[in-house]
């Protein structure tokens, strides 16, 4: 299926999913997704089949396919790792240990999910039921890299009686009812699954006019547009995204004096014109606005969520663009729904680096200004008071070094795409040789942007993975950065070389360029190691006006 | 949202035709026994999808007599009609 009409394919779709479940719903869809496959082993002790078979439509609507595996029924969670899989899922009714006489189910549930983690990096989902709140934050406290334990209170508290139905042990294995299992699925397939195995989206870039209010600006002017209740709502989850850390664009077909008229007047919207970090408001082809908002976030256009409510639009865009659309419905709740369940925009965790990003970004226009008025580098480097802290051993940032690893596509080396676990594994076995790199100038704190892995052996440094935010680039601190890193990861035992292993990627070749000038080399598309002595790397000059330190 | 008419057997097996994935164009009568994809968990998913989609709730005892188009609308019909 092209994906103009698998643009309209989903528009089509999202009422039949995203309002209330219907199990005939996801049991007709018939869409034919060519995406990646995401191959889940379910560890558990009741059926999940129910969940399973609704879980296809909401992942293909997303993009990907899902292939689950239950490996049978144990109380006991021996652990079967048969097969391949991309995710770990344990579905655990708890009930059965407790009535087994099992006192302290989230002790024991952690032990498991401590088991399962020595023997795999993959990420682990689980979901059990039922765990009182504390039995939740006692497993969150367990601190299991790559381990995330779902909250399903808020489902069961909404769908009550519901949630449980003693005829579903006959159809299904579980004792959950049929409304449960669907949006289980759904919550599975588009939230929780996604989060733990598939590269997030990095924004969301709205329409006006039928999208963020009901109207048209043009003819109906700033006042007579109508914000409705559902509007008002749509636009705060806008604002809940920002706040996660997700950026917000705007494009829209209107003048662009009419927009500033529209957001200065209406005070009684939720959102305002300095929440979105990138705006397009021309009349232009909107891929073609698309395409710039991209490069004005420094994002792929594949991280892009768009929101339009002309499905010729939506088609227009997808025909262009890798971008993964959304139809604005008249019924804005309606958009709401599928906007929640889009793959890539729920976190597992929010991180100080997902706070400060939109700030960090509006940051970056101000220094092109310092640069532009600077008489110098160091000047321009002193100007901005620029501050680069060495962490040597993160144990308390492996979450935010996974999601580097796992975002950073321009400045990402190896593409090594480490997990929580195997950065946490790294941590464990060779504390020295992970590293992290925090920046921060007197325009903006923009935390985390920069992760070093490397191994040691007597006389070299094999650097595993090296990547940097787009955030921290343009700013001429490439070298000084990582140069302070790898003296910092070398330690008092120097090496006679560092091994760097690139690896050719899509969107990676300002990391390739920066390899380049750096070692002095040329790259072909198949080099994989690149040896540069040690002594050259101490050489590099760094200005003196940027501040470093290291911290142990 | 739940349709309350009695649907006829035509329907039942255009519903049953979407969730089997069979070819919507044949319309002739559809029993559990002829249809090979017609097994344990796409019976689960045509109990559940009747129920979400006419309002009704199938007694545990039913569910394996619900192995037809025919006994299917017979029984919706029974379910609604109460």
């Amino acid at each position: 299926m092209n994906p103009a009409d698998f643009a309209l394919l989903r528009a089509e779709w999202q009422p039949h999913l995203f309002n209330e479940p219907n199990r005939a719903a996801p049991a007709a869809w018939t869409g034919g997704v060519s995406g990646p496959t995401l191959r889940i082993r379910v560890h558990g002790n009741h059926g999940f089949g129910a969940v399973a078979s609704a879980m296809r439509a909401y992942a293909e609507w997303n993009g990907f396919t899902v292939d689950c595996t239950q490996t049978g029924y144990d109380d006991t969670l021996s652990l079967d790792l048969a097969g391949t899989a991309d995710v770990e899922l344990v579905w655990f009714d708890t009930d059965r240990i407790r009535a087994s006489g099992e006192t302290d189910v989230a002790e024991w549930l952690a032990g498991r999910l401590r088991a399962l983690r020595a023997r795999t990096t993959n990420p682990i989902v689980t979901l059990a039921w039922p765990l009182s709140s504390s039995e939740r934050i006692a497993l969150k406290r367990a601190e299991i890299p790559g381990s995330h334990v779902a909250d399903l209170a808020p489902l069961a508290t909404e769908l009550g009686e519901r949630w449980f139905d003693p005829r579903s042990e006959t159809l299904s294995g579980t004792r959950l009812g049929n409304q449960a299992c669907l949006r289980i699925a759904r919550e599975l397939a588009c939230c929780w699954l996604p989060a733990a195995a598939l590269p997030p989206r990095k924004a969301v870039v709205v329409d006006l006019d039928g999208t963020l209010y009901r109207g048209v600006l043009g003819e109906d002017g700033p006042v007579g547009v109508e914000l409705t209740l559902a509007h008002r709502a749509l636009q705060s989850q806008l604002a809940a995204f920002r706040d996660a850390g997700i950026l917000l664009a705007l494009v829209s077909r209107n003048e662009k004096a009419d927009v500033e008229a529209l957001f200065d007047r209406r005070r009684d919207f939720p959102l305002r014109l300095a929440d979105f970090s990138a705006i397009e408001i021309s009349w232009d082809d909107k891929p073609r606005a698309l395409r710039n908002v991209a490069q004005r976030l420094r994002i792929g256009e594949d991280a892009i969520v768009f929101v339009d409510d002309n499905p010729g639009e939506l088609a227009a865009v997808a025909s262009a663009l890798p971008v993964f659309t959304v139809h604005a419905r008249d019924d804005a709740a309606e958009t709401a729904a599928a906007l929640e369940h889009v793959s890539g925009l729920f976190r597992w965790t929010h991180s100080h680096e997902d706070a400060i990003r939109a700030g960090d970004l509006r940051a970056s226009q101000l220094r092109r200004a310092v640069e532009a008025e600077a008489v110098s580098a160091d000047d321009y480097l002193a100007s901005l008071r620029v501050h680069v802290t060495v962490l040597v051993g993160p144990r308390a940032h492996v979450a935010r070094l996974a999601d580097l690893s796992a975002k950073t596509n321009q400045f990402n080396l190896s593409l090594a795409r480490m997990s929580e676990a195997q950065i946490a594994d790294r941590l464990e076995r060779d504390p020295a040789n992970v590293v992290a790199i925090r920046l921060k100038d007197r325009l903006s704190d923009s935390g985390i942007v920069g992760l070093l892995v490397g191994s040691r052996d007597d006389a070299t440094l094999h650097l595993d993975e090296l990547c940097v935010s787009c955030r921290a680039l343009g700013r001429r601190l490439e070298s000084a950065m990582l140069t302070t890193g790898l003296l910092a990861m070398a330690g008092d035992r120097a090496p006679e070389k560092v091994v760097f292993s690139p690896c050719k990627g899509p969107r990676n070749a300002p990391a390739r360029r920066w390899l380049e000038q750096y070692a002095e080399v040329t790259l072909d598309d198949d080099t994989r190691f690149v040896d540069v002595p040690f002594d050259v790397i101490s050489r590099q000059s760094r200005s003196p006006a940027i501040r470093t330190e290291v911290i142990r | 949202m739940s349709d309350r008419e009695a649907p006829s057997e035509v329907a039942v097996r255009r519903l049953l035709r979407t969730i089997l994935q069979l070819p919507a164009q044949d319309d002739s009568a559809l029993r559990r026994e002829d249809v090979d994809a017609w097994d344990s968990l796409k019976h689960m998913e045509i109990v559940f999808a009747l129920e979400d989609r006419y309002g009704v709730r199938f007694d545990e005892s039913e569910f394996a007599a619900l192995d037809t188009s025919a006994a299917i609308a017979a029984a919706l019909q029974r379910h609604l009609a109460a």
